[in-house]
């Protein structure tokens, strides 16, 4: 049981049932001139975790760790309160922002297992924090949400297994104007070639943005990858993980706010025997 | 220097036995053409960067289409492929049939063949993408495989049992080996995780393949089990392992960079039998499953055939059965390698491309530790991460 004083530079007794491991990188970022920045089970306030909205993801980023294959990674730290066969995620929300979605996803999909994944180190400890944070104060519900701090786009592989994804969300993801930038962007072939080997047959991709460029850019590769076809408008309507990844993100109500349109697309994986390869153009 | 080696397998239509024998390999600026007892050299002209003004041949392949013998060669970012008949191989020195250039530096090249589709050269460059060319048609190309955020290192095929390529396994400098179909490239079937260091070099058979890295470890794998089953053994090395070779039995050869001995292992033997060529060992490949062929940079015999159907598992050294350069050639050779040389101002003084990749991710950890921070190295890490 955490205790409710806390003294200066004196950590309390944490619960272990809602613990979270520490954020790579960030792990003395708890003090601040002697008091804790956000005292254990409360909730994290934005302002001392701001950071830079772009991020270099091709840059090797404070030599973040990975494990060499998914089996040597353990998720159970992660859900302590889940069964340890269950505690690899099946739910994975790809720059998981505040972690808006992150947390509402915990609630909609009780059966599932979310992990929102940051390569922001402040806005990474925010999401571990909050959901700390609801753990503790609604026992019992959010146990099955957790973050992780990850480069996406260079380790996904190293800690998914293939065909373990139920859903992949990638909301508001950073536009990269610049041609010279557009390596960077988290959706592309090669990288939706690893989102299909991860995800299951049938399992959903879900995409968002408030850029309309970047909207066209995403249903072009979106579509020209094989694995991919895109879910019709009545099961868009009928799903309501597209509401919430329309409505509860940060990022969604700040476009709100400014009155800009969002525009949003979900795909099915397909099974590798609904898929044919067109040979007759094969090179072009 | 840079280096390759390729030895053709004759199509199943050939007979083995009188087919001529051939070895195609890459040292320094040239490429040369061993076709039983003589040798030519094939003439690739290509423009280098600032630096490299002559570049040095990157990789070399080879592909029977019939009666004859498709080689690349690769020079920094200019592929050419050279024909060569099979019933009159030693004709006057060919020149390239086609000729083209890649946007970006090639690292490595390999063949592919798919029932309905024309022939096509598969090129790994090094932004991290597998492209392949129309090999009639050099102007078509298409996007078959993308290391994200990396660089393609190696590259090789498995063949199904009719010679056509089923799986492209490919090498990058993240320590994953992706397990590609093919022609149905979008389709990722596996990867080979395991390694803790770049991806030097790969070679396979049809069921198992080998790959060498800068962490000190040659590694068996088994492609046709998944992802966590797929490693077999892990064998230790002195220093980065550079190159990789492995036979239709399992026999896999490995050697570490800059070293004079060719390391033997299989997957049962536990001893290592260690096979000396007596100079720097720049390329391997297995001939038939006894015989093994050596690229070293050694001027005078370059390349060495031994053969390994006595071997002895105790550790006894090989005899050379076969140098294949006869004194005749051997002249033509010495000169393009010292011409060679010269131009690159003596090849010592730029890094062999593994040290490179090796000197990358010491400049990195350098690089974060600069504000001071108590950051643990990566291997500390990855240690404590697996306690």
């Amino acid at each position: 049981m955490s205790s409710t004083q806390s003294s200066p530079n004196k950590k309390q007794k944490v619960d272990a049932t809602t613990t979270i491991p520490t954020i790579q990188g960030l792990e003395d970022y708890s003090f601040r001139d002697g008091e804790e920045i956000t005292p254990h089970g409360a909730m994290p306030q934005k302002k001392y975790y701001r950071s830079r909205a772009h991020a270099n993801p091709l840059s090797f980023n404070d030599n973040l760790t990975y494990p060499t294959k998914p089996d040597d990674f353990d998720w159970q730290p992660y859900y302590p309160e889940l069964p340890s066969s269950s505690s690899a995620p099946t739910v994975i929300d790809i720059g998981c922002g505040f972690g808006g979605l992150t947390v509402e996803l915990s609630t909609l999909l009780p059966d599932a297992t979310v992990l929102g994944l940051e390569i922001r180190a402040k806005v990474c400890e925010y999401v571990r924090l909050r959901i700390m944070s609801l753990r503790e104060t609604e026992k019992g519900n959010y146990k099955n949400a957790a973050c992780m701090r990850s480069n996406t786009m260079k380790n996904l592989v190293n800690y998914m297994h293939p065909n373990s994804l139920n859903k992949i969300f990638i909301c508001f993801p950073d536009p990269h104007f610049k041609a010279k930038n557009h390596r960077r962007r988290i959706v592309s072939y090669d990288l939706l070639t690893e989102y299909a080997y991860c995800l299951k047959p049938n399992a959903l991709l879900y995409l968002i943005t408030d850029v309309k460029a970047l909207h066209e850019w995403h249903l072009e590769k979106t579509d020209a990858h094989e694995m991919f076809a895109r879910l019709s408008d009545d099961a868009m309507e009928n799903d309501p993980c597209v509401k919430a990844m329309i409505n509860v993100t940060e990022e969604g109500k700040k476009v709100e706010r400014s009155g800009s349109n969002k525009y949003f697309m979900v795909y099915r994986r397909l099974p590798e025997e609904e898929v044919a390869l067109e040979t007759s153009e094969f090179l072009k | 220097m840079k280096i390759l080696l390729s030895l053709p397998t004759p199509s199943s239509s050939n007979n083995e036995s009188s087919a001529p024998s051939f070895v195609a390999c890459g040292l320094a600026s040239a490429a040369f053409v061993h076709v039983n007892d003589t040798v030519f050299s094939l003439n690739l002209p290509a423009d280098g960067d600032g630096k490299d003004k002559k570049p040095p041949v990157q990789c070399v392949d080879s592909f029977w289409k019939g009666d004859e013998l498709l080689i690349a060669v690769v020079k920094f970012k200019t592929v050419g492929i050279f024909s060569i008949s099979k019933a009159s191989p030693a004709s006057p020195p060919p020149s390239p049939v086609s000729t083209f250039t890649v946007p970006k530096k090639v690292s490595c090249c390999k063949f592919v063949s798919s029932p309905s589709l024309p022939l096509m050269l598969l090129v790994g460059d090094k932004a991290g993408d597998i492209t392949a060319y129309g090999v009639d048609d050099v102007k078509k190309s298409r996007h078959v495989v993308g290391h994200t955020a990396s660089m393609v290192t190696c590259l090789t095929t498995i063949q199904n049992l009719n010679g056509t390529t089923k799986q492209i396994l490919s090498g990058d400098r993240d320590e994953k080996v992706r397990v590609t179909a093919f022609p149905n490239s979008y389709v990722l079937n596996g990867l080979l995780l395991g390694h803790t260091g770049f991806v030097s070099a790969v070679a396979s058979n049809k069921e198992y393949c080998a790959t060498a890295s800068g962490d000190s470890s040659v590694r068996l794998w088994n492609t046709s089990k998944s992802t966590s089953e797929a490693e077999i053994k892990c064998w230790n090395v002195d220093s980065i392992a550079a190159v990789v070779a492995i036979s239709e039995d399992n026999v896999v050869a490995f050697a570490s960079d800059g070293a004079n001995e060719v390391h033997i292992v299989s997957e049962k033997e536990s001893e290592v039998v260690k096979v000396c060529a007596d100079a720097a060992i720049l390329g391997i490949s297995f001939v038939t499953n006894n015989k093994l062929c050596v690229l070293t940079d050694d001027k005078d015999a370059y390349l060495k055939v031994f053969d390994l159907s006595g071997i002895n598992v105790g550790g006894e050294a090989v005899e050379k059965i076969n140098e294949k350069a006869k004194a005749a050639d051997l002249e033509n050779v010495q000169k393009t390698l010292i011409e060679g040389e010269n131009a690159n101002g003596g090849q010592e003084k730029t890094d062999s491309a593994l040290v490179k990749h090796a000197k990358h991710h010491i400049v990195e950890k350098r690089v974060n530790d600069k504000g001071g921070n108590k950051k643990k190295n990566k291997k500390q890490k990855l240690e404590e991460d697996n306690e």
